[in-house]
């Protein structure tokens, strides 16, 4: 009786912790239905009146094209999750269900890639990616993005661990190495969209690569547009940033409450190996 | 264990098909910008026409700048304390989480970590609310209360970096949470059992048994968020607009990369810059890999 008593009280302060947690998104969506006059003034919570205003002024394109960069950050983040997690797996398959020489060489060089993550080689990315032609092109922010190391040592040990039986019984029937790779893809398949997830989050938040190489409007992604229309002027209607923010988080919601049940039975087999 | 191929095997065309698309876009994206980024370290800050060797010029410059030194403090008491305030919050969470009831643990794991899904532009400009000037929540709710006087977040140099610091703790406290929830579970029953036969106290059982039996998962929480911290651009970007904050005192590696840069025109500085975190962040990663293996040595001989 006790225990349950304390279980229900320690729900109820997780609850106001995410209250807490949340409470700045909930103010971000009601700050889209506000004026500015509303938004600085922390006392207003609920908005005067409601109005859908800001949000016609958002799709209108007055400020910046909403949907292309919608669309933009949507394509970039889509290729570069599936992208990113099929070249890992396929690396990470052979790395991690075989033993040849020269494995442990590429394992390291996985390592040194987590060590020096993209943001650190930044501006020689940004003058290589020039040089390839790739200046204001998506394909500019997409192709960098396939690699990732995480990916790689994730893979290696999520493979490591897939009992051999089976790729033996499908060698000796004769299929191709490609072949035993396609047959592991569904038993592996959380952990896919666990990364594969990961990763979609990840390069959605990228900052200052795709702020280097997407110069126009139209090819720049939701967070780089968002981040240009801040700081040019604080006197613009915030309520348009608020409401082009609040839209655009629903993708990555979407993709998590997708993910979620996925991502946990891929972590939870993961950490008890 | 039954491997059809022993170590000193090379791989077969089959796997080398495979492994191929991952290592030749690491050979193209990576390797080469790493290589250029190299060369052009050690080449002069020339904008048009040839620039000149000049060495490890730039690397003993930054040896000498005081606002290099400025960054790496800033780094560095930036991650120490996002990582320490966020795991601790996170394995507190996560302990709460294990202890509440089934059915509304799925709901609160899943809101604790919708903050991480936010791109630190959007919360930036959430944390306007929370800093803002005299309004801000903070300073209205619990710096106002409780006699002090209001702090500008976002000006005062005293503070411009807890300002950084929240805004990384509300986003990864959820997802570090997350993962150490699911350490929690994964821990094996006997052990726990008997733990609690032998009397062991809630304390000890958590030193002795829990830490060790999540270590690695401890261990990854702890890279991942090193390397985030080291790498933080946007945040700091959107927030004082690539700029240091008042007196530098929110100045980050990356961003001083990035003035050189692009706002001093100083590529070959520009990336000395960027290649000096590389050190810095090995050597944190180092310290965190090595910790468990003294440390925690004791429970992983399970």
């Amino acid at each position: 009786m006790n225990r349950k008593l304390a279980s229900i009280g320690v729900g109820c302060l997780l609850a106001i912790a995410t209250i807490i947690f949340l409470y700045p998104l909930f103010w971000m969506i009601l700050g889209s239905f506000k004026s500015n006059a509303e938004i600085f003034n922390t006392l207003i919570f609920w908005p005067r009146e409601w109005t859908g205003q800001y949000y016609e002024i958002l799709l209108s394109n007055e400020f910046f094209p909403y949907l292309t960069s919608l669309a933009n950050s949507i394509t970039v983040s889509l290729s570069q999750g599936v992208g990113a997690t099929l070249l890992a797996a396929m690396a990470g398959f052979v790395i991690g269900s075989y033993r040849f020489r020269g494995r442990i060489g590429l394992l390291a060089l996985g390592i040194l890639v987590v060590l020096i993550p993209a943001q650190m080689v930044a501006l020689p990315l940004f003058m290589w990616v020039n040089t390839l032609g790739l200046f204001d092109n998506v394909f500019g922010v997409i192709l960098p993005g396939l690699v990732s190391g995480l990916g790689l040592l994730f893979f290696a040990r999520v493979y490591s661990q897939l009992p051999s039986d089976l790729l033996d019984v499908a060698r000796t029937e004769g299929a191709s190495e490609f072949r035993i790779f396609l047959l592991t893809l569904p038993l592996v398949k959380p952990f896919l969209i666990a990364f594969g997830f990961a990763h979609f989050v990840l390069s959605w938040h990228a900052h200052i690569i795709p702020m280097l190489v997407l110069n126009s409007e139209e090819t720049r992604t939701l967070p780089i547009s968002l981040a240009a229309l801040y700081g040019s002027s604080l006197n613009s209607p915030q309520a348009v940033l608020m409401a082009g923010s609040a839209l655009g988080m629903l993708p990555l919601i979407a993709v998590f409450a997708f993910a979620y049940p996925q991502l946990k039975s891929a972590l939870q087999e993961f950490v008890s190996q | 264990m039954q491997r059809s191929l022993s170590d000193r095997n090379l791989p077969s065309w089959g796997h080398v098909w495979l492994l191929a698309p991952f290592f030749v876009f690491l050979s193209l994206f990576w390797i080469t910008p790493l290589g250029r980024g190299l060369l052009l370290s050690l080449e002069s800050d020339t904008l048009f026409g040839e620039s000149t060797f000049v060495g490890w010029q730039h690397y003993r410059d930054l040896l000498a700048d005081s606002r290099y030194w400025r960054a790496v403090l800033n780094t560095a008491v930036f991650a120490v304390s996002t990582i320490t305030i966020t795991i601790t919050l996170a394995l507190v969470f996560a302990h709460a989480l294990r202890f509440c009831n089934r059915r509304i643990q799925g709901p609160l794991v899943f809101g604790l970590m919708i903050p991480g899904l936010c791109p630190p532009t959007v919360l930036a400009l959430l944390f306007l609310l929370v800093f803002h000037g005299k309004e801000g929540l903070l300073n209205r709710w619990i710096i106002q209360p409780l006699g002090f006087e209001t702090i500008n977040w976002l000006s005062d140099p005293d503070f411009i970096l807890s300002a950084v610091v929240i805004q990384a703790v509300w986003r990864w406290t959820g997802f570090m949470a997350f993962f150490l929830l699911c350490a929690l579970n994964a821990r094996p029953r006997e052990i726990l059992d008997a733990a609690r036969i032998d009397g062991a106290g809630v304390w000890s059982r958590f030193v002795n048994v829990t830490l060790p039996l999540i270590a690695p998962t401890l261990t990854f929480c702890l890279i991942y968020l090193i390397i985030d911290c080291f790498a933080q651009f946007a945040g700091s970007y959107v927030l004082f607009g690539g700029s240091g904050g008042t007196n530098d005192a929110g100045l980050l590696l990356v961003t001083y990369a990035y003035q050189k840069a692009f706002i001093g025109g100083g590529f070959g500085s520009g990336a000395a810059v960027s290649l000096s975190i590389v050190p810095w962040l090995a050597g944190m990663l180092i310290l965190v890999a090595m910790v468990p293996r003294n440390v925690w040595k004791e429970g992983s001989t399970r």
